[in-house]
């Protein structure tokens, strides 16, 4: 005789759908998800704790290592986060350097989230199209600050240099092919009846349950909502680049495969737009050698590939250190959407879901 | 007593039961069981049914429980045996040495003493195979204390307690609940054995040499550790801090006075970081409250203000006094002094300063909030709310729910620890996000360490994971949260690590500089301490 009884397994740690080390608990019913627990914290490594012993400067270090695949976001929340501490004004030439390389950043982290995310649903070649570019932007990276992930790329108060010669021409060339090379990805995908099948209507969530949860970024513009903090609260140059947000209303898997073609579509229009104007002038801000803060309490979001990346600071008087640090980390906050996203759906369902969610476990444990 | 002749009956079912009770005696084979040989007189090993083999001399009385036990035990009732009141063989040699007439004489103590010897092994069941008159009032642990019966002369076995009249102490257990915390091992430890997981009440005092909790048995001290021990494993009883140590004692019990144990204060308070005593662990506490705050700031202002207006009137009349006194000396006149202007900021850098509220949300919120509020300020563009923490679910709905403010979603919650604060301990804050109106605020409470608050998650559902990261690395609950767990630490982490006193250096080996410890002296203690605490460090191998 046949007997149903709910069956729990679990999910990685050590699954190579996972990207990284979460861990998921499902409670199955047959192959139908009924109840599924994120577990995370393998990668905690305390790096609020390590920032509150560590001067400004020195800390900037360390948010490489929380979401390694978009470090100069990363940097860039750091940067400005301080700068609104100490109330520094940042050169306009340095404003638009960052925000090129930030949205430089934005196409390696969607191209890699495409990569994996394909080959999780089971088209291959996509992963090798895309890390073909994203070797591009990474030298482009090397020749700007000497390091391809861990780029510690600005500096608090603008940048420790000017771009090197030849890198215009570097960025120049990328950036005459890189639209068809996405249009490349597309032709393998968004009419692929297999890659419809396994995305579209799978992993919903809407706008009113993404907002309740918190997720930002692509996951909740892929809903219909137009959140995005470039446009919402501008930073760095983003005031004066235009662009569109790339919004999609029907809030599953395959809306958010096309809200992030198009982000790297946009990404391209700021990177070419940060290129033809950019001004002339210091790329450093004028500064005391020891920075020492006032009492002071901040909290800076950028837009992060991922969504809102937050940092909170709080500064003693006459601190070099942060009195306290803390990292609003977006697939920290977005995991918890996984939940209402897969139960109720089938097993396979959970690692397009997990693919969607486009998290990093180093950023999600810190 | 002794047990002679041991036989099986038909209708073995092969259970193994008896095999298991006393493996000596009983063998069981596929078809049935057998007495063992070794065990026979005869030498035959088979069901003894119809010869009646005796057994061996020496192991009639000495397996004479196991094997009562034994047919005690079997379902079928196959196994008999032929139980005889045997008086040479039962006789300790210590006492037929010492005054072998006592014993001779003494035919019904010895019987007696058998018999309470079952009792207390809880073996004599229902096996009546002598009668013996049961003799209440002679407690059971008296039947092995041979010298005792053999000093006296034999007398009415009612008259062989005058040091009943000595309390001791009947039977100890632990109850349910032990928490391994080896306060009673250090009272007592020749009662008490603290294992990983429980306490156990030790073999070497116990009748029946088991190792065990005694929780279930409840077996009798040997009466004489009942009375020596009798002031210790009181004192661990009332020293233990879940009060798991029972006992129960015959005879008046003494009073015995308990100083607390450094065991109970650290079962009872929380883990604390000892940063004065390992100053390896490089904690350097927090002087300052960095809260900011608009009034602390203004009082800043004004005090530096008076100060500097001070200082300037007492160079003028420093100045003035100087003047005089070259005048009157008829010298040159000193040069009149110039008041400093404030410092010239050449940087592109100006410190934000906190203002009033007056951002019309900020406002808003003040009238809706009467008197809940307690201070709200603008600081680098952000507005901060500080409500009391009885206000601050009424606030988060009035956030998200009232139309002109609408901030439908919670971005950040998070902690700060202020050691040194007066009055709290954490400061909490929410930062808000209005998607439809693209604007920021913040919500702050000030907690006092232990005090619980109530969670957002009713009212921001993305509340649950960052309280339970709160929970997790500054031990603030949250009332009403759905499921209040660790989330980054594993569930057994010790301490909250984002509070200013854990350290950020661990414990056990780096607690030592080595280059102090050329001994290895504190490597060894260190290690010790480290075993203590649970840590299983290895010792690192010298070259």
């Amino acid at each position: 005789m046949f007997k149903t009884e709910e069956m729990e397994i679990n999910l990685g740690p050590q699954h190579p759908s996972t990207h990284g080390v979460l861990r998921v608990k499902l409670h199955l019913d047959g192959e139908t998800v009924v109840r599924c627990v994120p577990m995370i914290g393998y990668l905690h490594r305390g790096v609020e704790k390590i920032c509150e012993n560590k001067t400004f400067f020195q800390g900037q270090v360390w948010t490489d290592r929380t979401d390694y695949v978009a470090s100069v976001s990363n940097n860039l929340g750091w940067a400005e986060g301080v700068e609104k501490l100490f109330g520094i004004t940042v050169p306009r030439r340095a404003h638009y350097i960052r925000t090129m390389l930030t949205e430089l950043n934005r196409i390696t982290s969607h191209l890699l989230w495409l990569g994996t995310h394909a080959l999780d649903i089971g088209a291959m070649t996509v992963f090798l199209y895309a890390f073909r570019e994203r070797e591009e932007i990474l030298s482009i990276f090397e020749a700007f600050c000497g390091a391809r992930l861990t780029t510690t790329a600005f500096r608090i108060g603008g940048l420790r240099e000017d771009i090197p010669p030849g890198f215009e021409k570097q960025v120049r060339a990328f950036q005459a092919r890189f639209l068809d090379c996405i249009d490349e990805y597309e032709i393998l995908l968004t009419e692929n009846r297999i890659w419809k099948k396994r995305t579209i209507g799978v992993a919903m969530l809407n706008a009113e349950d993404a907002i309740a949860l918190g997720v930002t970024g692509p996951v909740l513009r892929a809903a219909g909502s137009a959140y995005d903090i470039r446009k919402a609260f501008p930073y760095a140059a983003y005031g004066e680049m235009d662009f569109d947000v790339a919004t999609q209303p029907a809030g599953d898997t395959y809306a958010r495969y096309l809200v992030r073609l198009e982000e790297m579509r946009q990404a391209h229009r700021i990177v070419n737009q940060c290129l033809d104007g950019l001004p002339e002038g210091p790329v450093m801000a004028k500064l005391p050698k020891v920075l020492k803060s006032e009492v002071n309490e901040i909290y800076h979001a950028i837009e992060a590939p991922k969504g809102e990346l937050g940092y909170y600071f709080i500064g003693e008087k006459g601190g070099v250190n942060p009195y306290r640090m803390h990292i609003r980390a977006p697939s920290f906050i977005n995991l918890q959407a996984l939940s209402k996203m897969v139960e109720g759906r089938l097993l396979a369902d959970v690692i397009a879901a997990i693919g969607t969610l486009d998290v990093v476990l180093g950023e999600v444990d810190r | 007593m002794a047990i002679t002749k041991v036989w099986i009956e038909e209708g073995c079912i092969v259970c193994n039961a008896c095999e298991a009770e006393c493996p000596d005696v009983f063998h069981v084979t596929e078809e049935s069981c057998h007495i063992k040989g070794d065990s026979r007189k005869d030498g035959h090993e088979n069901e003894n049914r119809d010869e009646k083999g005796e057994l061996k001399a020496d192991l009639q009385s000495s397996l004479e429980a196991a094997i009562v036990a034994a047919a005690a035990a079997c379902p079928v009732e196959v196994i008999k045996y032929e139980q005889v009141a045997s008086v040479e063989a039962q006789t300790p040699a210590a006492v037929s040495e010492a005054e072998p007439t006592v014993s001779q004489t003494a035919p019904v103590i010895d019987a007696d003493i058998d018999h309470a010897v079952d009792a207390a092994l809880g073996t004599a069941l229902n096996v009546p195979a002598v009668p013996v008159a049961p003799i209440a009032p002679l407690p059971p642990v008296l039947a092995i204390v041979p010298p005792v019966i053999a000093a006296k002369p034999p007398v009415p076995p009612t008259a062989l307690i005058p040091d009943a009249a000595k309390p001791r102490i009947a039977k100890v257990w632990i109850e349910e609940g032990c928490i391994v915390c080896n306060a009673c091992e250090a009272d007592s430890p020749e009662v008490f054995h603290v294992t990983e997981t429980t306490c156990m009440i030790k073999a070497a005092v116990r009748l029946d040499g088991k190792e065990t909790e005694n929780r279930v048995e409840k077996n009798g001290l040997k009466p004489e550790e009942g009375e020596r021990l009798i002031t210790s494993i009181i004192t661990a009883s009332k020293g233990c801090p879940v009060d798991v140590i029972k006992y129960e004692v015959l005879g008046d019990a003494p009073l015995v006075e308990v100083k607390p144990h450094d065991a109970v204060e650290v079962a009872a308070g929380p883990y604390i970081f000892d940063y004065v005593t390992a100053p390896n662990r490089q904690v350097v506490m927090p002087k300052t409250v960095p809260l900011p705050s608009l009034h602390t700031y203004q009082e800043e202002q004004k005090a530096a203000a008076a100060a500097d207006e001070a200082k300037w009137a007492k160079q003028q009349a420093d100045f003035e006094s100087a003047k005089t006194k070259a005048v009157t000396e008829g010298k040159d006149a000193p040069k009149p002094p110039v008041r400093a202007l404030p410092k010239k900021n050449d940087n592109d850098m100006e410190s934000p300063a906190p203002s009033e509220a007056k951002d019309p949300d900020l406002l808003h919120l003040m009238d809706l909030l009467d008197g809940k509020v307690s201070q709200a300020f603008e600081q680098s563009g952000e507005l901060t709310l500080q409500v009391h923490p009885d206000g601050l679910v009424e606030t988060l709905m009035f956030c998200k729910g009232d139309a002109s403010l609408r901030y439908e979603m919670l971005a950040d919650q998070t902690a700060t620890h202020y050691p040194a604060a007066d009055g709290f301990a954490f400061s909490v804050v929410y930062q808000l996000t209005s998607i439809s109106r693209s604007k920021r605020l913040r919500v702050r409470v000030l907690v006092k360490d232990g005090q619980e608050l109530e969670s957002a998650v009713q009212i921001y559902p993305s509340a649950n994971w960052m309280e339970r990261e709160i929970y997790d690395m500054f031990g603030i609950r949250f009332n009403g949260h759905p499921d209040l767990t660790r989330i980054l630490c594993p569930e057994d982490w010790e301490g909250y690590p984002l509070r200013k006193e854990y350290p950020t250096l661990g414990w056990g080996q780096r607690d030592i500089d080595f280059r102090e410890d050329r001994s290895g002296v504190l490597m060894r203690m260190a290690m010790e301490k480290a075993g203590n605490m649970g840590i299983n460090l290895k010792v690192p191998k010298a070259d």
